[in-house]
């Protein structure tokens, strides 16, 4: 089922960067990239680079995050990337036009690691179980003329559906029959750009949202007694429809800044949580997820690279970058058993890149970079239910004739929290 | 009415929990081969692999320079009876990618790498759990619902090739809870999961030997299947319910497998147009372990027992030997280089006679295969071919008797068709 997810999107390079540039310029790469970290910031700028280039490069996180006085980690902290980019050799009207990408994220040990936390978890879901997971996307880029770059990418992604059903069988004990598909599900990046002059590059990259689709109809049938159970989640592992502007100059040779600004749709997202619907020997019991908790979210992102020591065996650069990102939680709609926790985030990059020509290759670049994400402290206080029927955005204890007392919620009485995360990122790109 | 319950409550948890399995991990190419010219060859091209599709069909032939791209398609009819009923099968049909690329390092050096993947049409897997005791074509109806990703790197050294790669493949292994409870408000669902998936990955090694008119080639896969170590707990808490209580329910073994392989194949060029291939595969069956998982059950719910557990022994199938024969015909047509290509093979029945509850059906198949591949010449500046084979499984009807008359489906007969059909197109830069 879950277990059925071979691949998946975006997220880690969603919400770090993809590769020690990319997260030391915390990502405004959309106008600049035309490596193989191009299928996911531009698809588009493919097809304005020339030649093949490979990258490796490895990820690692360290968790400040906290919540209710208790440190978050970030699981599976560490992964590989890989990053490809090259000419398609065709002849005639598609000669130099057409290059293909395929970026990769791996964990170490896994696939992935699929994690629903229990609806009253404390809990940032905007960095929870986003990054454990296999990362796939292979993009085509097409140049119809020298300054334009159109590209496309696809994350592919599974969900599963299927019955499955529980009897006694011939063989007097349990048998069980399932039908479990994992069929496959698309995410599309979608990317424009356009250098109309050399020293100036805009860019329009559009990534579909996506999550893991699972739904599991559980039926069974016992001496006449109908049992069911409907287990579902449309969006696990879920990124949201992200649209990127950006720009790019570069007032001299050593010198390139870039601005982008994104808008991403949270507030299409279902949420975290499991769905389950029973029915088990009469007893019908829903679970109800929050509802207008999430919302849309802002960014902007800055980024220079400076190349500021350069000889005939060598060139030294720094990366630095800046940006900031609205909530993806309504702070005004007060949660119930929930304790969904978010706040505004300023990301700052900084990096350095040494490129050797000539010595593998037509170049060996090495480089590192570093991100702190800071998220700011927020606090939301709780509600107590003081007469039975009880509003979903309230708490409320066991006793129905004392609803607002002997409250455990975790959240309770004020659901708190803040942190960072920092992300290191180090590796080796050869051109071909 | 309270025990029915209980136990109902049981199976829920199990149910859900079995829903978060995986299986069904042998393949189609391990039926048909992979691509038009394995399937038209039956798969005694061994010694004599397209490069294309090497990872998956020959490692050792990988290192071949030049630059190679292979789509295809392959879609099976099929037509299994059990007496004289058609059992219906899942439509077996799925797109097969493959690029392998190598390039000369010295005069007497070749390297290269190669990935072959195959993508079923309709779903990138099928997890599929039979009841045990119902009938089902085992080789059949799990095999041919998995994708697949080999990837392989490869050298040759003066007449000698070596390739060696892995198939990825996934285990899963974690928790689903769900709860169902009461507060002062009334009823409430949650539910929370941790699995995950580790890596699995299976060896792909090959060797080849090029003495010109005459190749003798070996391959090993090693065998593929899926660890599962899943468990399912329920908590009820709900004011004056029977079933209030916890049910953990663990799944654990081993399944869809597809057995380890071995391969030994030759190639005889008599002449500059003819080429015989033949090839010996032994498929270790034996190893195969239970195709059911083993389920325990803790029950906490005042019942006694409250544990119960089901194990399943191994299925005790038996090694297969399979010999392959080939033969293709390099001819022209219209000043196009193109290739015919037929095929004959046997396929034992690795099931041995049933004796027990389980009732599968199996036997063994003549397997005949037919192809042709075509050069359609350059297009910008890339040279392109076209495959097409037909493979047709002819299963030759067996019966099953078993030793009690009182035992779920005691006699029945099996036997009948697949035909299989592949296309490819092939892009190469040279």
């Amino acid at each position: 089922m879950l277990t059925y997810a071979p691949t998946s999107g975006a997220s880690v390079w969603e919400v770090f960067g993809f590769g020690p540039e990319g997260v030391a310029s915390v990502s405004a790469k959309a106008a600049t990239a035309s490596d193989g970290a191009s299928v996911f910031y531009n698809p588009g700028g493919l097809a304005l680079g020339r030649g093949t280039q490979i990258e490796l490069s490895g990820t690692g996180m360290l968790s400040w995050l906290e919540t209710q006085g208790t440190t978050q980690p970030i699981h599976d902290p560490t992964g590989g990337s890989l990053a490809v980019a090259t000419d398609v050799p065709l002849e005639g009207p598609l000669a130099d036009r057409l290059r293909v990408g395929f970026g990769a994220y791996a964990l170490p040990s896994k696939l992935m690691r699929l994690q629903m936390r229990p609806g009253t978890d404390p809990f940032f879901p905007y960095y929870d179980n986003r990054t454990q997971r296999l990362t796939v996307i292979p993009a085509i880029a097409f140049r119809p003329a020298r300054w334009v770059g159109v590209g496309v990418g696809a994350n592919v992604l599974a969900g599963v559906s299927g019955p499955v059903d529980v009897r006694e069988g011939q063989s007097r004990g349990l048998e069980t029959l399932i039908q479990q598909d994992v069929r496959t599900v698309a995410a599309w990046v979608a990317g424009l750009r356009v250098a109309p002059v050399p020293e100036l590059d805009l860019a329009l990259t559009f990534r579909q949202s996506f999550g893991v689709p699972f739904h599991v109809l559980t039926t069974a049938n016992v001496a006449g007694v109908p049992l069911r159970v409907e287990v579902d989640t449309a969006e696990a592992l879920y990124d949201p429809a992200v649209v990127v502007v950006a720009g790019a100059v570069q007032p001299s040779d050593r010198l390139r800044l870039e601005v982008d600004g994104s808008w991403s749709r949270w507030s299409a997202w279902r949420g975290p949580l499991l769905s389950i619907d029973t029915t088990v020997s009469a007893l019908s019991l829903a679970s109800h997820s929050p509802e207008g908790l999430f919302r849309d979210t802002w960014a902007v992102r800055g980024a220079g690279q400076w190349w500021f020591a350069q000889s005939a065996d060598a060139r030294l650069g720094a990366i630095v970058g800046v940006g900031y990102e609205t909530s993806m939680l309504d702070t005004t709609v007060r949660q119930g058993r929930t304790n969904f926790i978010d706040g505004p985030k300023l990301m700052v990059g900084a990096g350095t890149t040494a490129r050797f020509p000539g010595l593998v290759g037509r170049a060996l670049s090495l480089s590192v970079g570093a991100q702190w994400q800071r998220v700011a402290a927020t606090a939301q206080d709780k509600q107590v239910c003081t007469s039975v029927p009880c509003a979903p955005d309230t708490l409320v204890g066991p006793d129905t004739d004392r609803p607002g007392e002997g409250i455990s919620n975790p959240g309770y009485p004020t659901l708190r929290g803040h942190g960072g995360v920092f992300v290191l990122s180090a590796g080796a790109r050869v051109e071909l | 009415m309270r025990r029915v319950g209980r136990r109902g409550a049981m199976l829920a948890a199990c149910a859900v929990m079995l829903a978060g399995t995986r299986t069904s991990r042998a393949t189609s190419p391990l039926l048909f081969g992979y691509g038009p010219q394995s399937t038209a060859l039956v798969q005694s091209d061994l010694a004599s692999t397209d490069p294309a599709a090497s990872a998956y069909t020959n490692p050792a032939s990988a290192y071949e320079p030049g630059t190679r791209l292979l789509a295809g398609h392959a879609y099976t009819w099929t037509s299994l009876t059990i007496d004289d009923r058609a059992m219906p099968l899942r439509g077996i049909a799925g797109t097969d990618l493959a690029f392998q690329l190598g390039r000369r390092v010295g005069r007497q050096w070749q390297i290269g790498g190669a990935v072959a993947a195959h993508l079923p049409d309709e779903s990138l897997a099928q997890v599929s759990f039979r009841p045990g005791s119902e009938p089902s074509f085992v080789r059949f109806e799990p095999s041919t619902q998995r994708a697949v990703a080999d990837a392989v790197l490869a050298a040759r050294y003066a007449v000698l090739s070596a390739g060696a790669g892995v198939s990825v493949l996934a285990d899963a292994r974690g928790d689903v809870r769900f709860l169902l409870g009461q507060d002062g408000n009334g009823t409430y669902a949650d539910g929370s999961t941790n699995v995950e998936l580790p890596y699995r990955l299976a060896p792909l090694v090959g060797v080849g030997v090029d003495l010109g008119p005459v190749g003798l080639a070996g391959r090993f896969r090693g065998a593929q299947a899926v660890g599962l170590d899943l468990s399912t707990r329920a908590d009820v808490s709900v004011t004056g319910n029977p079933l209030n209580g916890t049910t953990l329910v663990t799944v654990a073994g081993q399944s869809g497998y597809a057995p380890a392989t071995w391969d030994i194949g030759a190639r005889w060029n008599p002449s500059r147009k003819l080429r015989l291939t033949g090839a010996l595969q032994l498929a270790r069956w034996s190893r195969a372990p239970s195709n059911t998982a083993d389920v325990a059950m803790q029950v906490r719910l005042g019942l006694s027992p409250g544990q119960m557990e089901a194990s399943f022994v191994r299925p005790s199938l038996r090694d297969t030997l399979s010999p392959r024969w080939g033969v293709t015909w390099a001819t022209e047509l219209a000043d196009r280089p193109v290739e015919l290509r037929a095929g004959y093979a046997f396929s034992p029945s690795p099931v041995p006679e049933q004796t027990g509850l389980t009732t599968w059906a199996d036997a063994p198949a003549h397997i005949v295969g037919l192809g042709v591949g075509a050069g359609l010449g350059q297009a910008w500046g890339v040279a392109l071919r076209a495959d097409v084979a037909a493979q047709l499984w002819m299963l030759r009807t067996r019966t099953f008797d078993k030793p009690s008359d009182v035992l779920p489906f005691a006699h029945y007969r099996a036997g009948g068709h697949l035909f299989d059909v592949s296309v490819a197109m092939e892009a190469a830069w040279r």
